[in-house]
């Protein structure tokens, strides 16, 4: 069963948004211009010194609104949000999100109007979001309850929690221009009235939610947490970045969010022993999720890479190698095939380093990509596409459309792009995105994001769980 | 089992303490079925030449007191002890050296046990604000020490993490027979690893333990020295 509270959060009948303004600058109206621009539900405006708020009727206060309200989203200042709370819990409102800043993380003030506000919620049983957060956004039906520009695309299903409000937006805005799509975004700040175990117990039951990404500062409840993890995981991934695993850095979190940042040690085992895909840092986060959501599982850790570069090629093997893949030399058989293609003072051994022919760059990656998918001997494919065949929009499309057609006969091995090129070619990265073939910048983020994705099909491997059609 | 060592430890706050001494650690381990030295305490010289002889030489002993938490530091560990006359002279030297830094202490008795062969191991506990009650494991002295080759989960842990936690130290080789050296028994490993998470996970006022050194050989593993602190209120 769904916990009927979050789902109110993200689908909710009726939004009201506590502060609506129609000043540009205030905070009231950002979040009026988000919610308006894809949500259609109810929308309720609420500031007893406006009479309109974008075209829409503004109430004075919470109970002259004549509806019962799902979602309350909260940016008035803190002092004003405990009797805000009150009235909103009188009201049966089933979920709050409070923007605003000013609680624990500003003090012992503000720890006190924290509470004085969970006391209010938790007499109504609303579920609490934040406060000092960024918001959140259900993609799939438009909502936009967030500081975030504009409304994303629909039909995502990568969901995403995050501590951290204004770089969890960053990452996520990175991953929009990577063409991601997402189903489910929480930011939730300083986790007043709700814990990690539930969010990632409602997104492991959410059918919307593929894969699950977490940006952490801290853990409430660890133990659940990792109890909920373990279930999820065997389903459907989970991959967790988490600051503060050094001594400066767990400072600056205390400061930051009132976040007790717990020893690493403790993160990084209960990772492990859930099967959560630990990701280095926000980049990684994305990269690797970006991999999961766009390909299929690896079924084993062997690498063919095909380049046009040897020297990427050689980094890139190296690389992966250390990422705890292996990279196998070709069998005669195989090799045969790729020799009667590639100049004769090329290679194909593996690195496939077909030398820069590039007029035949679309026919030799098509061909080789192929060649390594029918192949028994490879369960990862990873085409360099390296400076001038960078540029060669062509060439792109022909590796797009080759993986598209090799997964549609039969999705049983995945691709990755290690991606090296200047700004210019920017465009033709979007070719193969696109089409959902992931690209990594340089052989360090495409093998640390491959290594991490394998790390989890072993967890599963070793567990002996099926990951058939995954 | 529970109820064996939920006895162990109330007889320990009873007597005023919150960390158990050897014997008492060691039978609360052997209460979970984890493999420990055999070991016989002894109050006099004499019951100890006795113990020793019973055990077979040579022997190791060591100073039982609250008092004392470090042994070592006290000149309270005697190994390889191969004759009456070395009993019964250690059991002397350790008391008085012990004496010489506590003045009139508190001594319990000496504790006769037998000498464990095999590789070097340990397994320890600690608490996390978060996550609560972790086991620690590490292979051979200079590993753990020196470059920190040691893995934590979080308990309880099933028999896939501890074959993990095993795997993922760089000191497995050492434990695989590297150069012809002996083979320690994996699933003896594995099942002592179990029983200490399922004792965590029954007394969560085990606040740290260190079962350290654990030597392993073919035939398993021995517990040959343990430490257990409680939280200092009765949980």
């Amino acid at each position: 069963m769904k916990d009927e509270k979050i789902d109110a959060i993200f689908n909710p009948k009726s939004v009201a948004l506590i502060g609506a303004s129609n000043k540009e600058g205030k905070m009231g109206y950002v979040f009026a211009k988000n919610i308006i621009d894809g949500y259609r539900g109810k929308i309720y405006m609420v500031n007893p010194s406006e009479e309109q708020v974008f075209g829409l009727k503004c109430y004075p206060d919470v109970r002259s609104i004549p509806d019962s309200i799902d979602l309350a989203v909260i940016v008035i200042p803190a002092k004003a949000v405990p009797k805000v709370m009150e009235e909103l819990a009188e009201k049966g409102t089933k979920a709050a999100v409070v923007i605003t800043a000013g609680f624990s993380e500003a003090g012992p003030e503000g720890k006190k109007l924290e509470e004085e506000m969970m006391v209010a919620a938790n007499k109504g049983k609303i579920k609490v979001v934040g406060p000092n957060c960024f918001g959140i956004y259900n993609c799939n039906i438009g909502l936009n309850a967030s500081l975030g520009v504009g409304t994303p695309p629909q039909g995502g299903d990568i969901s995403f929690v995050t501590q951290s409000g204004a770089y969890g937006m960053a990452i996520f805005a990175f991953a929009l221009d990577h063409h991601m799509k997402f189903a489910k975004i929480m930011a939730h700040g300083n986790k007043a009235g709700i814990e990690d175990y539930e969010i990632l117990r409602y997104l492991g039951e959410d059918d919307e939610t593929k894969v699950i990404c977490l940006f952490l500062e801290s853990v409430n409840k660890g133990r659940e947490f990792l109890e909920e993890a373990k279930k999820i995981t065997p389903k459907k991934p989970i991959v967790a970045t988490k600051t503060g695993r050094t001594a400066g850095a767990a400072r600056a979190a205390a400061s930051h969010t009132a976040a007790l940042a717990g020893s690493f040690t403790a993160y990084e085992a209960a990772f492990k022993q859930s099967g959560i895909i630990f990701a280095r840092n926000g980049m990684d986060l994305i990269n690797i999720a970006k991999g999961l959501d766009w390909q299929p599982l690896p079924r084993g850790p062997r690498v063919g890479i095909i380049t046009n570069s040897g020297g990427t090629g050689v980094e890139l093997a190296d690389l992966c190698e250390e990422a705890g893949l292996v990279v196998p030399e070709l069998s005669e058989e195989t090799q045969k095939k790729i020799r009667e293609l590639i100049p004769p003072y090329a290679s194909a051994r593996n690195p496939v380093d077909m030398t820069p022919v590039w007029p035949k760059f679309v026919e030799l990656y098509s061909k080789i990509i192929k060649i390594l998918y029918e192949s028994s001997e490879i369960d990862i494919i990873i085409p360099i596409i390296l400076q001038r065949a960078a540029m060669m929009p062509e060439v792109c499309q022909a590796v797009a459309d080759t993986v598209n057609q090799c997964l549609a006969s039969d999705r049983k091995k995945p691709t990755y792009v290690c991606w090296v090129s200047v700004r210019s070619a920017q465009g033709n990265m979007d070719i193969l995105q696109k089409n959902r073939v992931p690209c990594y910048d340089w052989p360090e983020r495409t093998a640390r994001a491959v290594g991490a994705i394998y790390g989890y099909v072993e967890f599963l491997k070793r567990r002996a769980i099926s990951f058939e059609g995954r | 089992m529970r109820v064996e060592a939920a006895n162990l430890i109330k007889m320990v706050r009873d007597d005023g303490r919150n960390f158990m001494l050897e014997h008492e650690a060691k039978a609360v381990l052997k209460s979970y079925g984890i493999p420990v030295t055999q070991d016989i305490f002894c109050k006099t010289p004499d019951e100890a030449v006795r113990a020793a002889r019973k055990i077979g030489y040579p022997v190791a002993m060591k100073i039982v007191s609250p008092q004392i938490i470090h042994k070592t530091e006290f000149g309270g560990v005697r190994l390889n002890l191969a004759s009456d006359e070395n009993v019964k002279s250690a059991f002397d030297e350790m008391v008085s050296n012990a004496r010489k830094r506590l003045g009139n202490f508190d001594l319990r008795g000496v504790l006769v046990c037998e000498m464990a062969r095999g590789h070097e191991m340990i397994i320890g506990s600690m608490k996390d604000a978060q996550f609560g009650q972790m086991i620690m494991f590490g292979i051979g002295g200079i590993n753990v020490e020196v470059f920190k080759d040691v893995s934590y989960r979080i308990v309880p842990i099933e028999e896939i993490d501890a074959l993990e936690m095993i795997s993922e130290l760089k000191g497995k080789k050492l434990i695989e027979g590297y150069r012809g050296s002996e083979k320690v028994d994996i699933n003896g490993i594995v099942s002592t690893l179990i029983a200490v998470s399922r004792l965590l996970c029954d007394f969560d006022e085990i606040e740290e333990m260190d079962l350290n050194p654990i030597f392993g050989n073919a035939r398993g593993v021995k517990v040959a020295d343990a430490r257990i602190i409680l939280s200092k209120v009765n949980s």
